[in-house]
């Protein structure tokens, strides 16, 4: 080969049409006076057809071209597509998070006002108030709902042996007892039956 | 690009109003049942002649060899087989009485060892339970329960457990019911 390598890559530059204007007389003066330099040309032309038509080919084997229609049918089946402006929907989302911030504001309003409303009345129910009592049943309040942790064994102890209940699902709850001269305890009592499964029921045990 | 002309909408002028009069409609009516909590009487309004029915069980609990059994004449009470009532493994019906109770007003009842028991209907609870006290009392002697106060739903039953006799111990189960 007599072509240098510099007049390859300006050969196969013209061939992919690549060549700028300034460049060209050099490139056609070489075609013109070297029939290596148009052997060449013509392969890659050749070449480059060849790559093109398999790629197309395959394209259209695969269906690529046909994505776009499909797209664009789809759209129109929709009622067609709708031409949106940036600017547009910049000023509207800012809007937006604006309208957000104002619903967020008096929605903390409302929710203090309820709570402001709400909360100074909702007493819980009556406590005991017993002068005399001996234990405070509804303390201490466990964590578990209506299961008794007691022992086996009635327990003979003079404090209140108050289990865990739920005062929501509570099917018993106790708010006093008073039993001068005999220990007694006190246990909640899973139901099991009944409407409320959840609910307990209570045992007073007062020992003899 | 210009954008066209546009009213300017705020909350604050067009939804603030309608929202702020929701809630203090809101306000309006929770405020009433609110407060029926806390006086803990809005169930007394009810009819002026309330009655509830208490039924009273007396069972024997003694401690048998073998895996003992319930009376069948006891029910569904499976509160027996829990803790601290599993600690006997037989029990015995020995009485069932209803007895009803005005609201207000108390009932006795002569337990089989001859102390009497005294329930007295208080008042209903606003989750539509009884708030009850239950007292046991013995002839020339001091209280053995003086006072039991509680609330409790309709049909589940509560119980008053620990008195000696024959042998065994007693087991007052008490139910209410409308």
């Amino acid at each position: 080969m007599s072509l240098s390598e510099t007049e390859l890559i300006y050969l196969m530059a013209f061939v992919d049409g690549q060549v700028d204007d300034d460049e060209l007389p050099e490139v056609t003066a070489l075609l013109e006076r070297s029939e290596e330099a148009r052997q060449i040309v013509a392969q890659h032309a050749a070449l480059g057809d060849w790559v093109r038509e398999s790629s197309d080919a395959r394209a259209a084997a695969a269906g690529a071209d046909r994505i776009a229609a499909h797209v664009l049918g789809e759209i129109d089946k929709l009622g067609g597509g709708e031409v949106i402006h940036l600017e547009r929907e910049r000023a509207k989302a800012a809007l937006n998070r604006q309208r957000v911030k104002e619903f967020s504001a008096l929605a903390a309003f409302a929710a203090v006002a309820a709570a402001f409303w709400l909360m100074p009345t909702r007493a819980p129910g009556p406590v005991a108030s017993l002068p005399s009592a001996t234990s405070s049943p509804r303390s201490p309040r466990g964590a578990v709902t209506g299961v008794a942790v007691a022992s086996t064994a009635p327990s003979s102890s003079g404090a209140a042996t108050a289990l865990a209940a739920d005062p929501e699902n509570a099917g018993v709850d106790v708010q006093s007892v008073e039993s001068p001269g005999y220990p007694f305890s006190i246990f909640y009592v899973p139901a099991a039956t009944g409407l409320n499964p959840h609910s307990s029921s209570v045992v007073v045990w007062i020992a003899e | 690009m210009t954008l066209p002309p546009r009213r300017r909408f705020s909350l604050l002028t067009t939804v603030a109003p309608p929202l702020l009069a929701l809630a203090a409609g809101a306000l309006v009516v929770a405020l009433p049942s609110s407060l029926a909590w806390g006086d803990g009487t809005a169930g007394a309004r009810g009819p002026a002649m309330m009655v509830v029915n208490a039924e009273i069980m007396v069972l024997h609990a003694t401690e048998t060899p073998g895996a003992g059994s319930i009376d069948p004449a006891i029910g569904n009470l499976p509160q027996l087989r829990k803790p601290p009532m599993s600690a006997f493994n037989t029990y015995r019906l020995l009485d069932k009485r209803t007895i009803p109770i005005e609201m207000g007003r108390s009932a006795t009842y002569t337990i089989a060892n001859g102390r009497v028991l005294q329930v007295s209907f208080v008042e209903p609870t606003a989750d539509h339970g009884f708030h009850v006290r239950a007292a046991i009392n013995q002839p020339g002697g001091n209280a053995y329960l003086k006072l039991l106060e509680l609330t409790a739903k309709a049909n589940e039953p509560f119980f008053v457990a620990g008195q000696l006799y024959n042998g065994g111990t007693l087991i007052l189960a008490i139910t209410l019911r409308r």
